[in-house]
């Protein structure tokens, strides 16, 4: 899983966070997690981040991007604990 | 078994040989409530398992997490055979139940027919095996 | 845990789980037993001997595979699972939405008196009372619900007197009830709640500073405004045992935590044989008051022990006074016919076991799916549908699907013979039908319960008590 943080500077020098973007893969084992459960999830959790799904050899590849803030924290372990139960499902 | 303290977090590596994903599955739907939980097969075979406690937990806490985690795989495995084992013997006794239930409400009662109240046109429901939406009046009707 | 080697032959399905140091299993039919882990471990790997004590009572409990009286497995099955065959029984009718208390919890988002548009017309009256007369269930109960149903009293008039018209041909058992805070009861309604045999059912949430605390009265104070009617209701029951008896349900809020003892004396106080101690619910308005929720569990199960360990000694020193909540798991615990608690059963009630028909003849899947208030739990309109139409909706498949414990991980639990999930409660606390995990908030609950429950079990005097609830003498 990798993250990273932007941070926008002011024209004038001054450094000012005008918007904090966070990105970050989570990268779901095919043998493990089925594309319907992580699809699932992702309808669940749309109003809480954006979504791109890619394939790169034995794993699905869950790009998130513009995270809300107050759950920025925790929306990775939430994310991959929901994707279990979906798969229990 | 590997404990990342400062992560709160254990590993730990199952054979799929002796724990297959479905016990892996069942044994981490448990602990959903209380650990993140992150599968993964780095190696054809293994399932790595990562347990992140929700609650701050020491090194002996992460150590008796995990073990309660390799308790609920020998339980789901055990359960699980259990209910494949039986499986037949279920599905026999609930169908004898169910349709032996279906044939006993032979039972008719005399209504009184009245002029304001002509009878009306009732279809069966195609999909109703249990008779669910058969009026009162239909199906105690003395013939 | 070691790994056992499990005896094919002989072992019938069984679920179990660690109970102390013992373990608990129990099988399809609701029997249960607590075996020593030697034993267990004899059990599951088929090595008990036929002559042991241990052997014959499990074998007379259906456990053993190979020695299985199938017919009367069966039999038992089938009567445990009763009420699949029946259609709903449960028509409960919102008379109105308008209220005049403001209870903190309250999870029928009530309006208040002067809002308009919020009453059950009399044609919306007529078509209810047509559909529920449609339903094959020999055994109907009318249940009014609102906002307060009082404030639309003409209506529910309206209602018990085409039903009991409707029943002279129909000849069912009819049982209507009323559900009401009492406020605006008279000498006149009573007197008809009387004539027509009616069960009233009231709110009481203990002494009277919590509950005015929890159900705060415009015109006044609710505690006098509803004890000043259970005193007459009582005063009456007294003189004339055939009337129905007042009962009351107390809702725990937040506030009754401290007062386990308080709540319980206040029912005893009133002459009421009994108390249910419902956990307060998610839905509605009370969505409000919602703290954590393994927070809420937590809070309820230590008062829920406290008071049940009160009701329990007030048993043991002579007094009959029952719990509901328990009652409705023991029965299923200790007999055979299901209590048909529609939240606690497989499938639950959601349509097939009750319906809500709202003030403006929108057909709900049951009262808790009216709280939320969601299309996914409408199943039509009176004024346009009629029942074969609204138990053939796809939204009441869908609850019932989501409800059926067999076709979920509850299906493992120890447990499932005595439980059930609400995928209404569900959708309000996950936003799915389907709880994302074992150890819910519901979960939680009902194995707290049931921990404490065959707990007190194993002490013979408290299980005495446990079958004079549900009056079974031996």
């Amino acid at each position: 899983m990798e993250g990273r943080l932007f941070r926008a500077f002011h024209p004038l020098g001054k450094e000012v966070q005008k918007k904090i973007k966070i990105f970050m893969t989570i990268s779901f084992n095919k043998n493990i997690y089925s594309l319907k459960a992580i699809k699932k999830t992702i309808q669940a959790y749309k109003n809480l981040a954006k979504f791109k799904v890619a394939e790169k050899g034995s794993y699905f590849k869950i790009e998130l991007t513009d995270i809300k803030k107050e759950i920025e924290t925790i929306i990775e372990d939430e994310f991959c604990n929901y994707v279990l139960s979906q798969v229990k499902e | 078994m590997q404990i990342k303290e400062s992560e709160n977090q254990v590993l730990i590596t199952v054979s799929s040989k002796i724990y297959p994903l479905e016990a892996v599955y069942g044994a981490a739907y448990v602990f959903l409530n209380r650990t993140y939980i992150f599968l993964d097969e780095k190696k054809k075979g293994e399932i790595l398992i990562t347990l992140k406690a929700k609650e701050k937990m020491d090194k002996k806490q992460l150590e008796n997490l995990a073990g309660e985690f390799y308790n609920e795989l020998l339980n789901y495995s055990l359960r699980n055979e259990i209910s494949k084992n039986n499986q037949k013997l279920r599905e026999y006794i609930v169908s004898r139940a169910l349709i032996g239930a279906l044939g006993e409400d032979e039972e008719e009662v005399e209504l009184e027919k009245t002029e304001e109240e002509p009878e009306e046109k009732i279809e069966e429901w195609k999909g109703d095996y249990l008779g669910l939406s058969i009026p009162w009046e239909k199906k105690f009707r003395k013939k | 845990m070691d790994k056992i080697k499990l005896n094919k032959k002989k072992v019938g399905f069984v679920r179990y789980k660690k109970f102390g140091d013992e373990y608990f299993i129990t099988n399809e039919i609701g029997r249960y037993f607590f075996l020593k882990p030697n034993d267990f471990n004899k059990f599951i790997e088929g090595k008990l001997d036929k002559k042991d004590k241990l052997y014959k009572e499990l074998q007379k409990k259906f456990f053993i595979k190979d020695d299985l009286n199938s017919e009367d497995l069966i039999d038992i099955y089938q009567q445990r699972n009763a009420f699949l065959f029946h259609g709903t029984s449960l028509h409960i009718v919102v008379a109105t939405l308008r209220c005049n208390y403001n209870c903190i919890y309250c999870q029928a988002s009530s309006r208040n008196l002067k809002a308009k548009g919020f009453d059950m017309s009399k044609k919306t009256a007529q078509a209810v009372v047509e559909t529920i007369f449609q339903s094959p269930n020999p055994n109907i109960t009318i249940e009014f619900q609102g906002g307060e149903p009082l404030v639309n009293w003409p209506t529910i008039k309206f209602i018990v007197e085409a039903a009991e018209k409707k029943n002279k041909k129909a000849k069912k058992k009819l049982f209507i009830s009323l559900v009401t805070n009492l406020s605006l009861m008279d000498s006149e309604k009573y007197d008809y709640i009387v004539k027509h045999h009616i069960s009233v059912c009231t709110s009481l949430d203990g002494p009277e500073k919590l509950h005015n605390l929890n159900r705060p009265f415009v015109n006044g104070n609710s505690y006098q405004a509803t004890t000043s009617w259970i005193k007459k209701f009582k005063e009456k029951e007294k003189k004339d045992r055939s009337l129905y008896r007042l009962s009351a349900l107390v809702t725990i809020s937040k506030f009754s935590y401290k007062y386990p003892k308080e709540i319980v004396d206040e029912y005893l106080k009133w002459g009421f044989r009994g108390i249910h101690l419902r956990p307060l619910s998610f839905l509605g308005l009370s969505n409000k008051f919602k703290d954590s929720i393994d927070q809420s569990v937590k809070e309820f199960l230590e008062f829920w022990r406290k008071s049940m360990d009160y009701i329990i000694d007030i048993n043991l020193k002579g007094r009959f006074f029952w719990e509901r909540g328990s009652a409705i798991m023991l029965k299923k615990i200790l007999g055979d016919i299901d209590p048909n608690f529609l939240d606690l059963r497989s499938p639950c009630g959601a349509g097939i076991g009750q319906m809500l028909y709202n003030y403006d003849g929108k057909v709900y899947t049951c009262d808790e799916a009216r709280m939320l208030g969601e299309d996914i739990f409408v199943l039509g309109n009176v004024l346009k549908n009629n029942y074969k139409q609204l138990i053939s909706h796809p939204n009441l498949r869908a609850v019932c699907q989501a409800s059926i414990l067999e076709n979920s991980p509850c299906d493992y639990c120890a447990y499932k013979p005595y439980c059930g999930v609400c995928p209404v409660s569900n959708y309000a606390l996950y936003g799915d039908l389907f709880a994302p995990n074992a150890n819910n908030y519901r979960c939680q609950l009902s194995i707290g319960m049931l921990d404490y429950l065959f707990k007190k079990l194993q002490n013979d005097k408290i299980k005495t008590i446990f079958k004079k609830w549900l009056g079974i003498k031996k």
